[in-house]
C-alpha cells in the first residue's frame, strides 16, 4: 500500500535506506517545497539515498557509454569506478535544479547527467579538452586578430555548453515519455507484453506464469522486444 | 561463448533479483561480433528497469562502496562536497597543492601572498571553511586552473547551503573522509583574524562572500 505524504513525513532519516525510489523521490518533492532547514536536510538525505540506491544503474550506464561521434571509444574498465564517483557527485548536485516529480523524470535526468560526465571524461582522455585552462600566460585572438584572454573564449564555450546541456535535459525528459510511448509501438503483442511486465519489475517465472509460456519463450520475446524498443526510440529521437 | 539473447536475460534476471550484475561480465561472454548487439539490448533494459528491492546485506554493501561512503559522509557537511571534489580535480590536473596555490596567487594578482592563500585553499580541500564565504573570483580562478565549469565548483560548495546553517566555528572535518589525508598543512597557522575590520585582501577573498 502506498504511504501517504504524512506517513512519509514521519519516517526518520535513519530509515530512509528501507524506502524505494518512488518514496524517496516523494520525500524530496515534499521537502523542497518547504524552505525550512529541517525540510532541506531531509531533502538532501532522501536525495543522497535515492542516488546511492541507483549506483548500479549508473555504473552499468557508464560501462556501456559510447561517444556518438566516436562509437568505438568507451570508458576503460579500470576507469569506470572513477567516472562513477564523478557521476555520483554530479547527480548529488542536481538536487539544486531538479524539478521533476516522478521516477521517470528522475531517470531521464540521471541518464543525461551521466552522459555529460562520461562525455567529459572521454574527451579528456582523448586530449581534446585536456588542460583547457592551459598556462595563464597563454593568449588567443578574437575574430579581428586582436589579443584576447584565452579564458574568456573558454568561458564562452562553457556558457554555450550549458545552454546545450539545458536543452539536452529537456529532451531527456521528453525522451522518457517517448520510451513509454515506444513500448506501446512494439508491434507484436506478446513481445510488447513481456517488455511491459519486465519494466514493471516482474521476474521471469512470474511472466512465464502470467503468459503461460516457457522460460525460453519469455527470453526470446524479451530480447526481440527490447531490440525493437531501442530501434523505435532511436527512430523517434532522429530530428 | 553464450548467445546475446541468453546473456541479456541472465542480466535481467540477476538485476531483478538484486544481485547487482555488472554489464562487462556479460559482454565478455558474448561472441566479439555480437557484443554491440548485447550492449544495445542491456542499455534498452536499463532505460526503464525498475529498481530492485535490495536485501539489508546488499544495501549495506552499497553503502560501503567508496564513492557512496565518501559522499554520504559529506551530504550533511557544512562544507558541501569540496573535500571530495577539489582533491579529485587537482589530481586530474596533476597539480600539487603548492602548484594550485601558486596559480591561484597569479590568477588573483596576489603573487608573493602564497603563504596567506595556502591555508585557505587547504581549508577548502579539508572542509573547514564556509563555502558561502569564498568569493566568486576565487571560484572562477579555480575553475580555470582545473579546466571545469564554474558551476561545478560553485554547486559543490553550495550544496551545504541546502541544509541547516550553522555558525562558522562549527565547521568540523569529517574524520571518516579526511583522516587519510593527514598532511603537513595541518601545522599551518590559522587563516586570517576573526575581526572583519582587520581582514586583508586575502581574507576578504576567502571569507567575505560572493
Amino acid at each position: 500500500m502506498r504511504l501517504s505524504d504524512n506517513d512519509l513525513s514521519r519516517i526518520p532519516e535513519s530509515d530512509f535506506h528501507s524506502l524505494g525510489q518512488d518514496d524517496l523521490l516523494r520525500i524530496v518533492v515534499i521537502c523542497r517545497e518547504n524552505r525550512d532547514r529541517f525540510s532541506r536536510k531531509r531533502a538532501k538525505a532522501a536525495w543522497g539515498m535515492l542516488i546511492a540506491h541507483d549506483i548500479d544503474r549508473v555504473r552499468n550506464i557508464v560501462a556501456l557509454f559510447r561517444l556518438s561521434e566516436h562509437p568505438g571509444i568507451q570508458v576503460a574498465r579500470d576507469k569506470v569506478d572513477d567516472v562513477v564517483h564523478d557521476c555520483y557527485l554530479r547527480l548529488l548536485r542536481m538536487l539544486r535544479t531538479f524539478r521533476g516529480t516522478s521516477e521517470g523524470e528522475y531517470r531521464a535526468a540521471m541518464r543525461t547527467c551521466v552522459g555529460f560526465e562520461c562525455r567529459d571524461h572521454l574527451r579528456r582522455e582523448m586530449g581534446v579538452d585536456k588542460r583547457t585552462a592551459g598556462s595563464l600566460d597563454e593568449g588567443a585572438s578574437d575574430a579581428e586578430g586582436k589579443p584576447r584572454p584565452k579564458f574568456d573564449s573558454n568561458i564562452a564555450k562553457q556558457a554555450q555548453q550549458q545552454i546545450d546541456d539545458d536543452g539536452a535535459m529537456q529532451r531527456a525528459h521528453e525522451r522518457r515519455s517517448r520510451v513509454q510511448a515506444a513500448i506501446e509501438k512494439i508491434e507484436k503483442p506478446d513481445q510488447r507484453r513481456v517488455v511491459e511486465l519486465t519494466f514493471a519489475g516482474r521476474k521471469t517465472d512470474e511472466i512465464m506464469s502470467e503468459l503461460d509460456t516457457s522460460k525460453d519463450n519469455v527470453y526470446q520475446l524479451r530480447s526481440r522486444g527490447l531490440k525493437d524498443l531501442q530501434r523505435i526510440v532511436a527512430e523517434d529521437d532522429k530530428p | 561463448m553464450t548467445s546475446p539473447d541468453r546473456l541479456l536475460n541472465d542480466f535481467v534476471d540477476a538485476w531483478s533479483a538484486g544481485e547487482r550484475p555488472r554489464v562487462e561480465d556479460y559482454l565478455e561472454q558474448a561472441p566479439e561480433g555480437e557484443r554491440d548487439e548485447l550492449a544495445i539490448m542491456i542499455n534498452a533494459f536499463l532505460e526503464d528497469a525498475p529498481q530492485p528491492r535490495y536485501s539489508a546485506e546488499v544495501l549495506a554493501q552499497i553503502q560501503g562502496e567508496p564513492a557512496v561512503a565518501e559522499l554520504s559522509a559529506l551530504i550533511d557537511s557544512q562544507a558541501g562536497f569540496w573535500p571530495s571534489l577539489l582533491p579529485r580535480l587537482r589530481k586530474r590536473a596533476e597539480l600539487t597543492r603548492d602548484e594550485v596555490v601558486k596559480r591561484l596567487a597569479q590568477a588573483l594578482a596576489l603573487e608573493g601572498r602564497e603563504d596567506r592563500i595556502k591555508p585557505y585553499y587547504h581549508q577548502m580541500e579539508s572542509g573547514t571553511i564556509d563555502p558561502a564565504g569564498v568569493s566568486r573570483k576565487v571560484l572562477e580562478a579555480l575553475s580555470r586552473i582545473f579546466g571545469v565549469e564554474l558551476s561545478e565548483i560553485e554547486d559543490a560548495g553550495d550544496f551545504a547551503g541546502l541544509g541547516a546553517a550553522v555558525p562558522t566555528s562549527a565547521y568540523m572535518r569529517s574524520e571518516t573522509v579526511l583522516e587519510s589525508r593527514a598532511h603537513a598543512y595541518d601545522e599551518l597557522p590559522a587563516a586570517g583574524a576573526g575581526d572583519p575590520g582587520a581582514w586583508d585582501e586575502v581574507d576578504k577573498l576567502f571569507r567575505g562572500g560572493r
